[in-house]
C-alpha cells in the first residue's frame, strides 16, 4: 500500500497539517496542533485525521480487530510519544513469561 | 531460570523461563534473594483479577542484588534493592506530584488502552499483576528486570536481613499510607478490618501516628493474637456483633475512623457475602465488600473510611446513602510506595517499626505452588510466605508457633 502526503501547513512551534497526494492507496489528510497547558502542565498535543478505509465500515473494523485501525494506532503511539518525551524512553513491559512464543525482549500485549 | 507462573484459577506452576534483559537505557536486573507472597495474589491465584494470561510470572514484593545495569541507571552492581511494587517513571505529572502509583507514563501503550476502558484513565503499572497494570513479570523468580530502576529501587546499607526491609517493596508503606489516609487525630479510636500483613501493619502505623485505641477485627485466633500483640483490642466477628461491639466500645458513637485491608474477597457466613461469592462464582460480579459495608456502617458521623484493601471494579449493594448521610470522608489508592521508602527505612533501622514478627514461613521457589495453597487455605498457621530462591526443594521454615485457641 503507498500513500504520499504533502506538508500543507507548518507553522513553528503550534501546528502541521498535511493531506494525501493524488494517486495514494488512501485519500487522508491530517492536523498536529500543540498548545500550552496550564502553567506545570506541559503541552496539549492535539491529533485529527481522517482517511477514506479500503473496504469501507467493514474495513474498519477488521483493521480495528487486528490492533492495526488508525484511531488505535494513533492513541497508543501519542502515548509513546509523550513516554519519551518525559521519560527518555518508551515504556515497554518486556520481560519473560512462561509462554514459549515470547522473548524477553519483546512487548507482551 | 526458574519463575513461578500463573495458569489459572489454582493452578500455580513452578516453569523454566529465559531469563530477563536490559531493554531500555533506565532498567537494571536484580537476583532476587527474598520475595514475598502478598494477599493480593491470592486475588490473582481466586481469578478475581481480570487481564491476566496463562504463563505470567507472579511476585510484586521483590528484592535482591543489582545484578546488570542499563546505561542511565542510578544503581551500581552489587548493591542490596528493594522493589517498590509499583512501576513509577518519576518524570510525569502524577509521580511529580508524589502520586506514584498513578504514573501516567510506565503502563505501556498496548496494555493501558484496557484500563483506560474499565477505569476511566489508564492505570500505572505493578510487577507481577495482571495486564491491566502493564503485563510486567513479576519477582517470583530468579531475576527481575526493574524498570526505571533510577526512580524505584531502595538501596540498603550493608549487614540487615532481608526480612527486616523486604516488607518496604509494599505492605509496610501499604499499611502506613492506609492509617495516614485515616487522617488520625489524638484520643481517636480506629477500627481496623482484617489482622493480615497490611493490616498489622496499619495497627502499627496507627499507633504512632497518635490512634487512642485502636480495634482489630478478624477470625483466625494467630492473626487476632499478632494484632493483640502490637497493643490493639480484639474482637472475633465470629464470637461478637461487630458493630455493637464497636458501638457499645465508642460509647456509642462509633470508631472515628476505620481501615478495609480485606478487599475484594471478604470471609464470613453474612447474608450479602453468600450472595456476593454466588455472584462472583456465576460471572456475575467481581467484587465481595462484606467487610467495606460494615466499615461504612460502622464509621462514626463524620468520621473517615481508609480503603487499602484491592478492588476491581464494580461493587453490588454499596452502602452510597449511609457514607453520604453520615458525612463520611473517603480515601483510597494503590501505594505510592516511593513516596514513604526512605522515612519508613529510618524507621526500621532505628527499631522504630517491627517487621518480622509476622513472617511465618521461607520456602524456596520450587515449593511455590505448595505455599500458595497454603496461603490460600491455612490463613491461621501461615501468617506471611518468604520465598528465598536460595532454599532447595523441600527445605521450608517454620518460623513461628501458633495460637489456636481464640486469642
Amino acid at each position: 500500500m503507498k500513500i504520499v502526503s504533502r506538508l500543507v501547513e507548518d507553522v513553528p512551534g503550534s501546528r502541521l497539517a498535511w493531506e494525501s497526494e493524488e494517486g495514494s492507496d488512501i485519500d487522508t489528510a491530517g492536523v498536529i496542533e500543540f498548545e500550552d497547558a496550564p502553567p506545570g502542565r506541559g503541552t496539549y498535543v492535539r491529533f485529527l485525521m481522517s482517511y477514506d478505509p479500503p473496504g469501507g465500515a467493514i474495513g474498519r473494523g477488521i483493521a480495528k480487530l487486528l490492533q492495526r485501525e488508525p484511531t488505535v494506532q494513533a492513541r497508543r503511539d501519542l502515548r509513546r510519544f509523550k513516554q519519551l518525551l518525559e521519560t527518555g524512553e518508551v515504556s515497554v513491559n518486556a520481560s519473560p513469561s512462561a509462554r514459549k512464543s515470547e522473548t524477553p525482549t519483546e512487548a507482551r500485549i | 531460570m526458574r519463575a513461578v507462573t500463573w495458569h489459572g484459577r489454582h493452578d500455580v506452576r513452578v516453569d523454566t523461563v529465559p531469563d530477563p534483559e536490559i531493554v531500555n537505557p533506565r532498567d537494571a536486573i536484580i537476583r532476587i534473594t527474598s520475595t514475598a507472597i502478598c494477599g493480593s495474589d491470592l486475588h490473582l491465584y481466586d481469578g478475581y483479577i481480570p487481564g491476566m494470561r496463562a504463563g505470567d510470572i507472579l511476585g510484586h514484593e521483590n528484592m535482591g542484588e543489582v545484578v546488570e545495569v542499563g546505561p542511565k541507571s542510578t544503581l551500581k552492581k552489587g548493591q542490596k534493592v528493594v522493589i517498590p511494587f509499583t512501576i513509577s517513571c518519576g518524570e510525569c505529572f502524577f509521580c511529580q506530584k508524589q502520586q506514584f502509583s498513578a504514573c501516567d507514563n510506565s503502563n505501556p501503550s498496548e496494555t493501558s488502552d484496557a484500563s483506560e476502558v474499565l477505569m476511566g484513565h489508564a492505570m500505572g503499572a505493578a510487577f507481577g499483576y495482571a495486564h491491566l497494570t502493564g503485563g510486567y513479570a513479576g519477582g517470583q523468580a530468579e531475576y527481575l528486570r526493574v524498570p526505571y530502576s533510577d526512580v524505584g529501587p531502595i538501596v540498603i546499607p550493608d549487614g540487615i536481613e532481608d526480612d527486616q526491609v523486604l516488607f518496604l517493596s509494599d505492605i509496610l508503606p501499604t499499611g502506613w499510607m492506609a492509617a495516614e489516609n485515616a487522617m488520625i487525630e489524638p484520643g481517636d479510636t480506629v477500627a481496623v478490618w482484617g489482622c493480615g500483613p497490611v493490616g498489622l501493619f496499619a495497627i502499627q502505623s496507627a499507633f504512632i501516628m497518635g490512634a487512642h485505641r485502636v480495634i482489630a477485627i478478624d477470625h483466625y485466633p494467630t492473626r487476632l493474637e499478632l494484632a493483640k500483640q502490637l497493643g490493639a483490642d480484639i474482637l472475633d466477628y465470629n464470637e461478637v456483633d461487630v458493630r455493637a461491639a464497636l458501638n457499645e466500645m465508642t460509647g456509642g458513637i462509633g470508631p472515628d475512623a476505620v481501615i478495609d485491608c480485606v478487599g475484594m474477597e471478604s470471609h464470613g457466613m453474612a447474608i450479602d457475602n453468600v450472595l456476593d461469592t454466588v455472584k462472583a462464582h456465576t460471572f456475575l460480579g467481581t467484587e465481595r465488600p462484606h467487610a467495606l459495608r460494615q466499615a461504612i456502617l460502622a464509621c462514626r458521623k463524620g468520621g473517615r473510611v481508609s480503603i487499602p484493601g484491592v478492588y476491581g471494579g464494580f461493587a453490588d449493594k454499596f452502602p452510597l446513602g449511609q457514607m453520604m448521610e453520615k458525612g463520611l470522608t473517603v480515601k483510597s489508592g494503590q501505594t505510592h510506595v516511593q513516596k514513604y521508602s526512605k522515612q519508613l527505612l529510618d524507621m526500621i533501622l532505628e527499631g522504630k517499626i517491627n517487621t518480622t514478627f509476622l513472617v511465618s514461613h521461607h520456602a524456596g521457589l520450587e515449593d511455590a505452588p505448595d505455599m500458595y495453597r497454603h496461603w490460600h487455605d491455612d490463613q491461621n498457621e501461615y501468617t506471611k510466605i518468604v520465598l528465598k530462591p536460595g532454599l532447595e526443594k523441600g527445605e521450608v521454615e517454620t518460623l513461628r508457633e501458633f495460637a489456636h485457641e481464640p486469642a
